[in-house]
């Protein structure tokens, strides 16, 4: 499987990456910011996890604009976030998200959720 | 012809006022012409003065000694107060940067035990004890990893302290602005950090019980994306 990962912590992308590792997800790309991600996207992408708070782009303009293009329209997205309102789940929803992880998570959290949001599609 | 001096003109000046303020009182400025004798008749019972240019004078003084104040508080403001928050965000930024630098090098090491576990099991008999512990040993590291994520949460406060400390620089610039509007403020603003860069809200609190909310309201049909898929 090859996932990307969008965050503009490298802390997190590697973190992310070393889960991800131990479920079997061979490839890893990794961006710091939407437009980072954006450029990054192709057709052989299988998920993406994204942040929520990033600079130049952020996580849900990156959404909506992945929803946007016919090649990641259906691709499962995770929002991996500190943000947690009723308002931004409404929103990272309405975006296109297809599931929410708060930060900090626990390996078996992210584990879960990615299995949720590929066994979806 | 001879360039006069400040204090000449000053007192030039003060004498034109003086004529003024007569001729309003007998030219038929009825209403001008009892309220700056009262004002006259205060002003001489509050001070020594016994005629209308040496209490102007006075009051010049006065404000000229007042305007000193109020430079030397813009001085004060310009010079200690924007240094010590300019100090407080080098700190914050020291405190951020060093942070991270050790949470790489904990990665760093982490990612080089995990190679080694790699290398050592091959070694070991499948089934036997050493290789369940090895098993039990690279659980933990991959837990080691996730609590790594406290470099990125107090990142993210210390960004929104440091914006608060950005807000608080720019009013002090505008106050110093005010007291006298040709000053040079002398700072040199940094770039503020993107406030949609960080979650100034983020907090280890309650994770669980946030995101056992935040699954029963996903779950929930929402107008977007979401509930159409």
């Amino acid at each position: 499987m090859k996932c990307l990962v969008v965050d503009d912590s490298l802390t997190m992308r590697r973190i992310v990456a070393s889960v991800l590792k131990t479920i079997g997800v061979n490839e890893v790309v990794e961006a710091s910011n939407g437009a980072e991600g954006l450029a990054k996207t192709d057709g052989s992408i299988d998920f993406i996890i994204t942040d929520w708070n990033m600079p130049v782009m952020g996580g849900l303009e990156f959404v909506r604009a992945l929803r946007g293009r016919s090649e990641s329209a259906k691709t499962p997205i995770l929002m991996v976030t500190t943000r947690s309102s009723e308002d931004d789940i409404i929103r990272a929803a309405e975006a296109g998200v297809n599931g929410y992880l708060l930060k900090p998570f626990t390996p078996q959290t992210l584990q879960d959720k990615i299995n949720q949001i590929t066994a979806a599609v | 012809m001879t360039a006069s001096s400040p204090d000449s003109t000053h007192l030039t000046t003060l004498d034109l006022v003086d004529q003024l303020i007569g001729d309003a009182g007998r030219h038929g400025a009825t209403e001008l012409g009892p309220r700056l004798t009262a004002l006259r008749a205060r002003l001489f019972a509050q001070s020594q003065a016994t005629t209308e240019p040496e209490l102007l004078n006075q009051t010049y003084q006065a404000l000229t000694t007042a305007l000193g104040g109020i430079r030397q508080g813009r001085a004060t403001l310009q010079h200690n107060q924007f240094a010590r928050i300019d100090t407080g965000q080098q700190k914050l930024s020291e405190v951020s940067l060093a942070t991270e630098s050790a949470t790489t090098e904990l990665l760093n090491g982490l990612d080089r035990s995990l190679a080694l576990m790699d290398r050592l099991e091959g070694t070991l008999p499948s089934g036997s004890d050493a290789a369940a512990t090895l098993t039990t040993l690279r659980d933990g590291t991959h837990q080691l990893f996730s609590h790594l994520q406290f470099q990125d949460i107090t990142a993210q406060q210390l960004a929104g302290v440091g914006h608060l400390l950005d807000d608080i620089e720019a009013r002090v610039a505008a106050v110093v602005t005010l007291l006298e509007d040709s000053a040079a403020i002398g700072v040199e603003f940094r770039a503020p950090v993107d406030p949609a860069a960080y979650n100034p809200e983020a907090t280890f609190s309650d994770v669980a019980e946030r995101q056992a909310r935040i699954d029963a309201a996903f779950g929930r049909p929402h107008s977007g994306n979401q509930a159409q898929r």
